[in-house]
């Protein structure tokens, strides 16, 4: 009965599952295309799923795409490193003092509901145009997510099994490594995610308004000024599938790190 | 003593918690604040940073002309209410309350569909997911784009930005109801519009909770990109950059506070409310 | 009326086993009012897996006002087959009629009590039971006095106003029956009500259940692992078979009512509750060798 059973969710492909997930967007992308090839809207204005295409393909062959990419990159990598660590220092403070707790408190809300968004002009104004503004704010939005899972990670760890070490007789490091490192594991991973996401949404949102000549929230900028529309969705459309390709690493990572929890 | 100790023993350890002082002092870990040390401290440590600001910028550690002080930025608080930003407060206000509803109402019922219908689900998947994951700032400039610098183009911004968190809160609200609920509704005769009002949305209420607050923040971020980014008549969004570009540190402060003020509270209310339902769950 | 539909049971004393028709009177006595004709519910196999049986050709005849309990091993399919009186669950073969009519859906005539509760978390106790009746054409005022009528039967009206979240198990469940009750029905269907609470409880509701019955003589029909339970509570015990279930034995419960609580140290008690426990040893252990 059970080999039985296991041939059959094999033969059982989801292929309905696939043609249901693929169906509807499928739809509405012939359906641009149909009412930009003929004419029901201004294809002009309304660009075309070939258009974007193309407009994609010239930006990744004879456009600066690569050297969007690579500028943005770097921001993002920088801010990244730069928020996780900040993160993780003051969460570390944070959970061994019950006054630097409170004393952060009252910042920590401010900036975690506030919408931080609205730094960017005094960002500019301190920082003018071009890369420190935008490294700015993916810092300011990529540090609190972080922040929150280091401190709730750390307090998820249970007691018992900290206790449990030092009985033992473990050192410090070694309790960092075996216990408190894979206890913490979710909230990190998860922090790491949300952070990354956050980075890239502030680096992105430091060059659409203030980058001077590269990277690909200028890119989107730029196009969409001159009222360039391939041009900008094609754009769009990287930015997208850069935040798509963020998120599935991270996921990965994830999978591989709990596999790694597993094995202490 | 041992910040590994100190960090797990602190909060959760049961029987540090709740234990009067004396006995809390004897274990190992740091000493627990009462909630009114927590706020004194958090005051203080308030206070201590705007006077290391007022000073940073009276000592010429920073220049005050781009990174202000208190105290000018506290001259310019009356400006906020007196300067004639009414019009601007009632126009930000009224695209992301409309915007809000909006993205609420729309993200309920996709959400509730897709959570009741698999099909629904799979097929909402790669848009929901596309929407969700790009960052909202991408989309602002190609609304512009298409819908001018006006109203409708922080609504539409506003709403694509609170719209996908609703539905996917939803879905999850609507995919845990509790099937025992279902089957006693149904076997008291209660079907179909009824079920849906007296069972599945207050099921789901908790969920729409959740949903709901992080639209508000993401409703509220689209309309001020799409106000900063357009040169739109009036809003906030248009007051912050033409503020920052004129150089006027000092009112900029003022209404980057008020701002965020703002949108901390109307936030903090939401999460209360989270937590007064919550008191339902058993 | 006793049906022996599979095979021995050990021999019992016939004594034990007297006809006995519940108290109700003249034209319904001795007519059968909840009616199972070879009810099967069988559910569709995956792709080449054999379908599965959870109720085989199960014969059952329940007369007015009887207290009927269904003890059977684990997972048999004892709540199948209350679900399917209740009309929650559609029959794959065979008949239940109740009254003559054909059970083809949920209906006013019988209500459920779960064993979950099945309260809704967000209402009040009150407003809880208002649920079992509330599209009716019942002013708010009326829903409320009639909510809290059945309340008071249960001792639960000082609590009219609270959330089940506050209340303990055994004060959910008097929630549960008293919604139950307050849609008069004729048929009470109860899942395993008192499962889930402590011994005790356990035993004070089931006292309660009886004086709340001896009102208005519903027909019952009770599932339960528990046999003393049963055997305290009812006028006939049904043995179900391990899965897929059928009736393997019916048991009249000669018992004088109302049942003083100290019956149960009574020698007949004792008996029926070998008897029960013999049939139910033989399935349980045959039960727990198979796979699931």
């Amino acid at each position: 009965m059970a080999t039985m059973t296991s041939r059959w969710s094999r033969r059982e492909l989801p292929v309905g599952k696939l043609v249901w997930t693929l169906l509807p967007t499928g739809a509405l992308l012939v359906l641009w295309q149909i009412s930009s090839s003929l004419g029901w809207v201004d294809s002009f204005l309304a660009s075309s799923p070939t258009r974007v295409l193309q407009a994609t393909w010239l930006y990744a062959t004879q456009g600066t795409l690569w050297a969007d990419l690579v500028t943005t990159g770097r921001l993002l990598g920088l801010a990244f490193v730069l928020s996780v660590l900040a993160a993780t220092v003051v969460g570390l403070v944070v959970t061994r003092s019950a006054v630097a707790d409170a004393a952060i408190e009252p910042f920590v809300w401010f900036f975690y509901n506030a919408p931080t968004i609205a730094f960017i002009p005094l960002f500019m104004l301190w920082f003018g145009l071009g890369a420190p503004t935008a490294l700015a704010l993916g810092v300011l939005l990529g540090f609190f997510p972080m922040y929150a899972s280091v401190v709730g990670g750390i307090r998820s760890v249970e007691p018992v099994h900290l206790k449990l070490a030092k009985v033992l007789g473990h050192g410090e490091l070694r309790t960092f490594r075996a216990v408190l490192l894979p206890g913490s594991l979710p909230h990190l991973m998860a922090g790491l995610r949300l952070s990354v996401g956050r980075c890239f949404v502030g680096i992105v949102a430091g060059e659409i308004f203030a980058a001077s000549s590269t990277g690909l929230g200028f890119r989107l900028r730029n196009h969409a000024d001159r009222l360039q529309v391939d041009a900008s969705f094609a754009a769009l459309l990287v930015i997208a599938l850069v935040a798509l390709a963020l998120g599935l690493v991270l996921r990965v990572l994830d999978t591989r790190c709990n596999r790694w929890r597993t094995m202490q | 003593m041992s910040p590994t100790e100190a960090a797990g023993l602190a909060a959760r350890d049961p029987e540090v918690q709740g234990r009067p002082a004396a006995a809390v002092r004897r274990r190992p870990g740091p000493r627990q604040l009462t909630s009114t040390a927590r706020r004194l401290v958090g005051a203080a440590s308030i206070l201590l940073f705007l006077v290391s600001w007022e000073l940073a910028g009276r000592l010429g550690a920073v220049n005050p002309r781009t990174v202000s002080s208190p105290s000018a930025v506290a001259r310019e608080l009356p400006w906020l209410v007196t300067g004639g930003l009414g019009q601007d407060y009632r126009v930000t206000a009224l695209a992301v309350a409309v915007a809000f509803v909006g993205s609420l109402v729309v993200g309920s019922f996709l959400g509730v569909a897709s959570g009741r219908h698999a099909p629904t689900r799979w097929g909402m998947d790669p848009i929901v997911t596309l929407g969700y994951t790009t960052p909202l700032v991408a989309f602002v400039p190609i609304v512009v784009l298409f819908l001018g610098l006006g109203v409708p183009a922080k609504i539409v911004a506003g709403f694509v930005g609170g719209v996908f968190p609703v539905i996917v809160n939803v879905e999850a609200g609507a995919r845990t109801v509790d099937p025992v609920l279902l089957r006693a509704a149904r076997s008291f005769g209660v079907t179909g519009l009824r079920r849906v009002c007296t069972v599945l949305l207050p099921s789901t209420a908790p969920f729409v909770l959740v949903g709901a607050r992080i639209a508000l923040g993401r409703v509220l971020i689209g309309v001020i990109i799409t106000e900063m980014i357009g040169g739109s008549q009036y809003g906030v969004g248009l007051l912050l950059i033409r503020l920052g570009q004129g150089f006027q540190a000092d009112r900029l402060m003022a209404l980057v506070l008020l701002v965020g003020l703002a949108g901390t509270t109307v936030i903090g209310i939401i999460r209360r409310l989270e937590a007064r339902i919550l008191r339902w769950r058993p | 009326m006793v049906h022996h539909t599979t095979e021995s049971a050990k021999p019992v004393d016939p004594a034990l086993r007297r006809a006995s028709s519940p108290g109700g009177d003249d034209a319904d006595a001795g007519r059968p009012f909840i009616v199972l004709e070879a009810a099967t519910v069988e559910y569709p196999g995956r792709g080449a897996q054999a379908p599965t049986r959870a109720l085989d050709a199960v014969d059952l005849e329940v007369q007015a006002g009887e207290f009927v309990s269904l003890v059977g091993p684990s997972g048999c399919g004892k709540t199948t087959l209350l679900m399917a009186v209740a009309g929650l669950l559609e029959l794959t073969d065979g008949s239940v009629r109740i009254g003559g009519r054909q059970v083809v859906a949920p209906g006013p005539d019988r209500a459920v009590v779960f064993q979950e509760f099945a309260l809704l978390p967000w209402r009040t106790v009150r407003r809880n039971v208002e649920f079992a009746f509330e599209g009716g054409e019942l002013t708010r005022r009326q829903r409320r006095d009639r909510a809290d009528e059945f309340l008071e039967l249960v001792g639960l009206r000082d609590f009219a106003d609270h959330y089940p979240a506050q209340l303990s198990g055994g004060m959910r469940q008097r929630v549960g029956i008293a919604r139950a009750l307050a849609i008069e029905p004729e048929t009470l269907l109860m899942d395993e009500p008192f499962g889930a609470l402590d011994a005790q409880t356990k035993v004070v509701l089931g006292e309660e259940l009886l004086r709340l019955w001896e009102r208005d003589r519903q027909t019952v029909l009770f599932v339960t692992h528990d046999i003393d339970e049963a055997i305290f509570l009812s006028d006939r015990i049904a043995v179900m078979s391990r899965r897929p279930a059928s009736v393997r034995c019916l048991i009249d419960i000669d018992l004088p009512r109302p049942r003083p609580h100290d019956i149960k140290t009574a020698p007949e008690f004792n008996e029926y509750r070998q008897q029960i426990w013999n049939l139910l040893h033989d399935e349980a252990a045959e039960a727990s060798r198979e796979p699931n």
